[in-house]
């Protein structure tokens, strides 16, 4: 079997099932009487088996096994639930995620880490080698992954159960009124038991193009179902008969199926590679440019018939752009889910009591923007247990709760999200800081002394400070505010840092929640073109040679009766140094409620553009405030034209 | 020789369209109506082997119409024609005993075989 087609659906799905696993196990360590927890810990545990066991990595199905045959001993009771099993489940989940990152880098797990896997299936068989306790069987009425239980009622002696699972064209228009009409034809001679999707979901078009349908009926020949069925607008109909199974065959089944149920039984949602996406919010940034010029030409044509259709395909082309910004649209729990682990296991090397909240998961934003956010977060949190957190005695002695709290929340304010790492731990000590700063010789004592907190904070995230004393395993040497502080500002987000001494700290994080698509006028400097926002282009015009005037030394024009600077634009970008006589088109700017003119070589055009962050590499100077593409493919450089040099 | 077909839409150029898809597809059309009343007045009349009909029309709706030609004749084999967004309608009709709907704007292919199948032909 060709395995490589499928290593990417492994890996992807398994990592998926990683972030539960760790989510669930957490949990169960908080809650170890919940049978919910350990039931779904097992059931990951068991599809990870099956799929490694599909595509030959018979190393992660032999570990994941052994994990499994101990959950299923704890599952069962015949083992009780103590730290030295969770612990070697949280180590063979972490075997798993290096494992599938060596498959994901297109190595083979089975010769880097032999080893490391061998040693820990011991170990984990040695745990599950305890001894038995009475041995209970849970009851199952869902069979071979069908609810029975909603089947047998309407089974008669002399009726059968298909499952009819149907497939739609691709773009098919009422897709709820094709399921119906699959539905209403089915039910002329038999019953339904049940769909997958739900009927409320079919009925609201909650699925995408497959749907399955349970079906009872007197009729015995799958050949003649199909063939009643026959709805247009049908790529493809399956139907298998549907007996009850035993459950070592239910077992058997789920392991083989793995796969093919993730390809066909959750038609609701798709993978889409992040860079497809890209891909198409570029497209959609292009539709919308020629959208205007298109408007344009169609209001010089005056005819109304023309006029109407380029209506039509603006609107579509609105409503498309918006559909594409919102399939970039995740959930934060896919970031936030991994954080419980990472506070857990800080706490843990720190030995210290930590209660994590997350609150927030379900807020929506930009893929692209919340893998940017992963990092930082990772850094703040870590931050926040190992120099923000006392130690449990610390706190005992002041009286404190002994058990640290430490949350990470998400809100929308505005178009923004605010994102909230906060600790009640010892706080900042601006004193410290202060004195730091003067000993760096940023400020004098003096100057320090004058200081508002927020500017004293600043310091914090200025490279080479550090107030962490010791080196920790856990973060390092307290470096790296200042890259958490670059990276939100490359995304076009800030960073706000709030304490109160002894009583905590909270780090605040305003970042846009989508990509921007802004107008742009682009012009030309020194053979490269350069996007500039048109809201702050104030005028274009001109310039005459006798026109620029020397004010102080510099040069200036008069634009609405008041003399502003003016230079050339590849100046102010430095991109030249020389003096170049001062003519010809130049385009007025707004910065910050004063104007500044800057001289071009020409205008190349308008466009609207997908904003993209620049990496902080990049963007040292601040000049730029993101990347974008032009209508010939190349990459083109947004002026940032509040930092613009006037 | 093709099936018989009887082609009910307000709008001319529909008519006109679906007509002209039909005949490429080896279809007779053998009657046209404009409006509810007139399908169940022209299939009394015609006895067509397939009725292509407008869910929305003035003077007696698709809808009506199609339960009326069901009572008329329960083998009757009707197939709808909708725009988007008319789910709800498109339901309400087949449960009056519609085979199958369309979708407007129409692609020519999809028309003739869901014709095709409504008429068990293939």
């Amino acid at each position: 079997m060709d395995t490589t087609k499928y290593r990417d659906l492994f890996v992807s799905e398994t990592r998926e099932h990683l972030v539960s696993l760790n989510r669930a196990l957490l949990a169960l360590e908080k809650n170890p009487d919940d049978p919910a927890l350990l039931d779904e810990i097992f059931r990951s545990m068991h599809t990870i088996k099956g799929m490694a066991g599909s595509i030959g990595q018979d190393q992660i199905a032999e570990l994941a096994h052994k994990a499994e045959d101990l959950l299923d001993r704890l599952r069962k009771r015949q083992l009780k639930l103590a730290q030295p099993q969770v612990d070697a489940i949280f180590e063979s989940i972490d075997y798993l995620e290096s494992a599938v990152a060596e498959l994901a880098a297109g190595r083979d797990p089975q010769k880097n880490l032999k080893q490391q896997g061998a040693e820990l299936a011991k170990k984990i068989e040695a745990l599950a080698a305890a001894p038995q306790a009475a041995r209970t069987e849970a009851p199952s009425n869902v069979s071979g992954g069908n609810d029975f239980s909603r089947i047998n009622p309407l089974k008669t002696a002399d009726s059968f159960v298909y499952k009819v699972r149907v497939l739609l064209e691709a773009d098919v228009a009422l897709k709820s009124a094709r399921a119906f009409l699959v539905m209403h034809t089915l039910e002329q001679f038999g019953k339904i038991a049940y769909t997958v999707p739900e009927r409320r979901d079919l009925e609201a078009e909650r699925f995408d193009r497959g749907f399955s349908v349970f079906f009872v009926t007197p009729m015995h020949s799958e050949k003649e179902i199909k063939a009643r069925i026959g709805s247009s607008e049908i790529e493809d109909i399956e139907i298998e008969e549907v007996v009850e199974e035993t459950e070592e065959e239910a077992v058997e089944r789920r392991t083989v199926s793995a796969f093919t149920q993730l390809a066909q039984e959750r038609p609701r949602e798709v993978k889409v590679s992040t860079a497809r996406l890209d891909k198409l919010m570029n497209l959609v940034g292009e539709l919308v440019v020629w959208r205007e010029r298109l408007k344009q030409l169609a209001q010089m044509s005056q005819n109304v018939l023309i006029q109407d259709s380029v209506d039509q395909v603006a609107q579509i082309t609105s409503e498309l752009q918006h559909q594409v910004l919102a399939s970039r649209l995740v959930a934060m729990s896919e970031i936030f889910d991994r954080f419980p682990r990472v506070v857990r296991d800080a706490a843990k090397v720190l030995n210290k009591d930590i209660d994590f909240k997350l609150e927030g998961r379900e807020l929506e934003m930009d893929r692209s923007i919340l893998q940017m956010l992963a990092e930082p977060l990772v850094h703040l949190l870590r931050n926040s247990v190992d120099h923000g957190m006392e130690t449990m005695a610390q706190r005992e002695a002041l009286g404190k709760r002994k058990i640290g709290s430490v949350t990470l929340s998400a809100q929308k304010v505005k178009d923004q999200a605010l994102i909230i790492v906060e600790d009640d731990g010892r706080g900042i000590d601006s004193e410290k800081i202060k004195l730091k700063a003067v000993e760096k010789g940023w400020v004098t004592t003096e100057q320090a002394s004058k200081l508002s907190q927020k500017q004293v904070f600043d310091f914090l995230a200025r490279p080479g400070f550090s107030t962490a004393e010791k080196v920790t395993e856990v973060s390092g040497r307290g470096v790296g505010l200042d890259v958490v502080k670059s990276r939100i500002e490359s995304m076009g987000g800030s960073i706000t840092i709030e304490s109160t001494a002894g009583r905590g700290s909270r780090f605040m994080l305003n970042v846009p929640l989508s990509l921007a698509i802004i107008p742009t006028l682009l012009v030309a400097a020194k053979d490269q073109v350069y996007a500039l926002p048109m809201s702050q282009v104030m005028e274009t015009f001109e310039l005459k040679p006798e026109n620029v005037k020397t004010l102080q030394g510099k040069t200036a024009v008069v634009y609405r009766s008041q003399a502003i600077p003016v230079q050339r634009l590849s100046r102010a970008l430095k991109m030249e140094m020389e003096e170049v006589p001062m003519a010809g088109p130049t385009v007025v700017l707004e910065r910050q409620g004063s104007f500044a003119a800057y001289v071009i070589d020409r205008m190349v055009g308008q466009q609207e553009i997908v904003v993209k962050p620049l990496s902080r590499f990049l963007n040292a100077n601040k000049t730029f405030s993101g990347v974008a593409i032009s209508r010939e493919g190349r990459p083109m450089l947004i002026v940032d034209v509040n930092n613009l040099e006037a | 020789m093709g099936h018989r077909v009887l082609v009910v839409d307000d709008a001319i150029f529909m008519r006109t369209m679906i007509s002209d898809i039909l005949k490429k597809g080896d279809f007779e059309v053998c009657g046209e109506g404009a409006t509810g009343a007139e399908a169940v007045e022209q299939y009394k009349k015609l006895k067509p082997d397939l009725v292509i009909m407008d869910i929305i029309m003035p003077d007696m709706g698709g809808i009506e119409a199609v339960k009326a030609i069901m009572q008329i004749d329960p083998n009757a084999r009707v197939l709808m024609c909708s725009a988007m967004g008319q789910q709800a309608l498109v339901v309400e009709a087949i449960q009056a005993g519609a085979r199958d709907f369309v979708v407007k704007p129409f692609q020519p292919s999809r028309v003739l075989e869901a014709a095709r199948r409504v008429l068990q032909i293939s």
